[in-house]
């Protein structure tokens, strides 16, 4: 009834209610009136009820005031789409609102089934849709889809199996002219190459605008990568742990997307066919800016970023991650890939080197970062991820830090650029008690006499053990020089009360021999004053800082 | 110096970069050449801002010099929608009762100040969070005005809604 009926008979709302509750009292349990009528009426009072708190609802400050695109924003704010969807269950005004809001329908799982696609995609109206498919949709659930595939946005392949990915792509066979995103997640049933040649059309036709792909997979084979053409693909991520990784499908699949700015490549699968890559292919990059190549020990793929070229580069990163509980031999790239690499990833010369080793309670890291003038950084590192701690017995990783340390110096001897480096940086955060000292000493003590001069060496929260007293005794009876260096840092050493003695021997020998620290500059959190005035006569300035470390130990050192 | 004045005739001088928050006040400012926004008005009638602004203007000195978010990334606008994630300061600042958030969220849309509309919006957000529409219901004072077919068809649509 509208406002204007009861107006007309001169009855205020309540008025209007209380006669018609009388006229119900008056008919109740009357016999003039059948079953059907009665039901008919209860339907009836139902819906005038939802009307009236409809109405009554339309006064609730969050109606009255807010407008309908706002509360779809406040609905879009929502963190999930069961949050979003329950939002249209509080009441008739929310769920108009939500109904009309195109964009939060316009996330979609196919494995919900076909009503619920059908539903959806009618209200996504022509918004951009974020598609997820789980493994095993049938056909008929896809069939929806085929005539909106140019307002596909992102797709996300679940839990599927390559033939999901065929059945999809003959379902819907596009154009995708939308499609930003494709996620192909944990691919398991890899069709043999010959069941592949009836299979003539190309994976998602014409998604010409694909900037993101992310593939985690077991095989990297022809199945996929010949089906799909991605000329403006930005961003390429890849993740795989088992299976095999065709080498030189990488290559040709990289050269067709030249656009890409950003490469990042976890391969701890099987590598295979790389021996079949001639030497002299590079293919080139030239947009990328960062490049991660993340491989396995099982057949270390450093040499496939050799075959890469990217000239624009910021931020380089070729990581070993191993699996076993044992150093291997190589964790760094061999010097001739370093060499290539170095040479096909930066601009200027590095004048920065970074060594950090991180031990944590069952995992190690070490990453050895040369960075140039212009804030390019290439680093070549090595994570180790045993099973377990109790394989390992013992002190645990511990004891490998020496071997570690030893190939990390040998890499950085060998570094193409190691002439232009003026700036040393080592920082490990482990106990004392890890440590071969003596192996420890001549490592340090190699890598320190061939370098200089220097404008500036750090030692981060080390064991000053090795690092100190070698230059006053030697090593196996061999005098270490310390390089010519302007400023020393020594930040939060361990140890560093026991060693106060050491640090004024070394500021006296290099005095001594004519090539004094300009400055040396400590920070701990011991204050030990009497170490600042025995250092002053042989330096040109000495600059202690007492204070505490800051944040987790996987934030201490250079950053 | 800006001189902003509301649609009650309340004067307030405020400097360029704290005006500069409201895409609508450096509009206009920018197209007209003055120094003086004109009242804001809502729905074709003055809007009493007064209470609300100086809200607003709080929010705004606060901010003052951050980057303004543009418009032209539409992946940064659905990142954003997707964390509900609010500052220490803007928390606390939009602590406030409901009538004064309702005001604080138009004041925010009519003078074009996306990142403080963002924070009423998911303010309320947040509210709703994780609570049952009988729990929204409460918090809002709203009835449930559906009727028992329209309730059937969503306990339905609440099972698509609540599978994983």
């Amino acid at each position: 009834m509208s406002p204007q009926t009861y107006h007309g008979k001169g009855l205020s709302l309540s008025q209007l209610v209380s006669a018609l509750s009388e006229e119900l009292k008056y008919t109740a349990y009357s016999s003039s009136f059948t079953f059907d009528q009665v039901s008919q009426l209860d339907l009836d009072t139902s819906a005038t009820l939802a009307t009236i708190r409809e109405w009554r609802n339309s006064f609730i400050p969050i109606n009255s005031s807010i407008p309908l695109e706002i509360l779809s924003l406040i609905f879009a704010y929502l963190p999930s789409q069961k949050e979003r969807h329950r939002a249209g269950f509080v009441c008739r005004h929310w769920r108009r609102t939500s109904i009309q809001c195109a964009e939060l329908w316009s996330e979609l799982s196919l494995s919900k089934g076909e009503a619920y696609v059908k539903i959806f995609l009618e209200r996504a109206k022509g918004s951009a849709l974020d598609i997820i498919v789980d493994r095993e949709v049938p056909v008929r659930t896809m069939i929806p889809l085929s005539s909106l595939t140019k307002q596909i946005r992102t797709l996300v392949f679940l839990r599927s199996g390559w033939l999901d990915i065929q059945k999809f792509s003959e379902a819907t066979p596009g154009p995708f002219p939308l499609l930003h995103t494709l996620t192909i997640d944990h691919v398991e049933d890899i069709p043999e190459e010959d069941d592949m040649d009836d299979f003539e059309s190309m994976l998602f036709n014409n998604a010409i605008n694909l900037k993101v792909l992310r593939f985690n997979s077991t095989s990297f084979q022809s199945p996929f990568v010949l089906h799909l053409v991605v000329p403006n693909l930005v961003s390429f991520d890849i993740s795989m742990v088992h299976g095999i990784f065709c080498a030189p499908r990488l290559l040709d699949f990289l050269e067709g997307s030249p656009m890409l700015q950003i490469v990042n490549m976890e391969v701890l699968a099987y590598i295979s066919s790389l021996e079949e890559i001639p030497q002299e292919r590079v293919i080139s990059l030239p947009n990328v800016e960062r490049f991660t190549l993340v491989v396995g020990n099982i057949v270390p793929g450093h040499e496939m970023a050799a075959h890469i070229q990217c000239p624009s580069a910021r931020v380089t990163s070729i990581v070993l991650k191993s699996r076993i509980n044992m150093v291997p031999g190589e964790i760094f790239p061999p010097s001739v890939f370093c060499n290539a690499i170095v040479h096909q990833y930066t601009r200027i010369p590095a004048e920065e080197a970074t060594l950090e080793i991180r031990p944590g309670r069952a995992s190690l890291t070490c990453n050895i970062t040369f960075g140039s003038p212009d804030s390019t950084t290439i680093s070549f590192g090595f994570r180790e991820v045993p099973i377990s701690l109790d394989e390992l017995g013992g002190d645990g990783i511990g004891w490998w830090i020496p071997e570690i340390f030893a190939q990390a110096t040998r890499t950085i001897l060998n570094y193409p650029q190691l002439a232009n480096v003026k700036r040393l940086h080592i920082c490990h955060t482990f106990r004392p008690t890890f440590i071969d000292d003596s192996r420890f000493a001549i490592e340090v003590g190699r890598l320190l006499n061939s370098l200089g001069p220097l404008d500036e060496v750090t030692i981060y929260h080390c064991d000053l053990q090795p690092y100190l007293p070698l230059f006053r005794r030697g090593v196996n009876e061999r005098l270490v020089l310390f390089p010519s260096t302007k400023k020393l840092t020594l930040s939060h050493p361990i140890n560093l009360s026991e060693y106060e003695t050491e640090v004024v021997v070394l500021a006296k020998l290099q005095h001594a021999r004519g090539m004094p620290f300009e400055r040396i500059v400590i920070r701990s959190v011991e204050m030990l004053e009497e170490l600042e005035e025995e250092l002053k006569p042989w330096v040109g300035g000495v600059e202690y800082r007492c204070e505490q470390l800051r944040g987790e130990p996987e934030e201490w050192g250079p950053r | 110096m800006v001189l902003l004045v509301t649609s009650d005739n309340k004067n307030f001088v405020v400097d360029r970069e704290v005006a500069d928050r409201s895409v609508f006040v450096k509009n206009t400012l920018e197209a007209r050449g003055l120094s003086i926004a004109t009242p804001p008005m809502l729905n074709g009638g003055c809007f009493e801002l007064t209470s609300p602004f100086l809200q607003v203007l709080e929010y705004c000195q606060h901010h003052r010099g951050e980057p303004l978010p543009t418009t032209d990334d539409a992946n940064a606008d659905e990142n954003r929608k997707r964390t509900t994630d609010i500052g220490e300061w803007d928390r606390k600042f939009i602590t406030v009762d409901h009538e004064m958030l309702f005001e604080i969220i138009l004041a925010a849309n009519y003078l074009d100040i996306k990142p403080l509309l963002d924070v009423g919006c998911k303010t309320i957000g947040n509210m709703v969070k994780g609570k049952s529409p009988e729990e929204v219901r409460k918090l809002f004072d709203i009835v449930n005005d559906f009727t028992p077919e329209e309730e059937a068809q969503i306990k339905k649509e609440n099972e698509w809604a609540e599978d994983p």
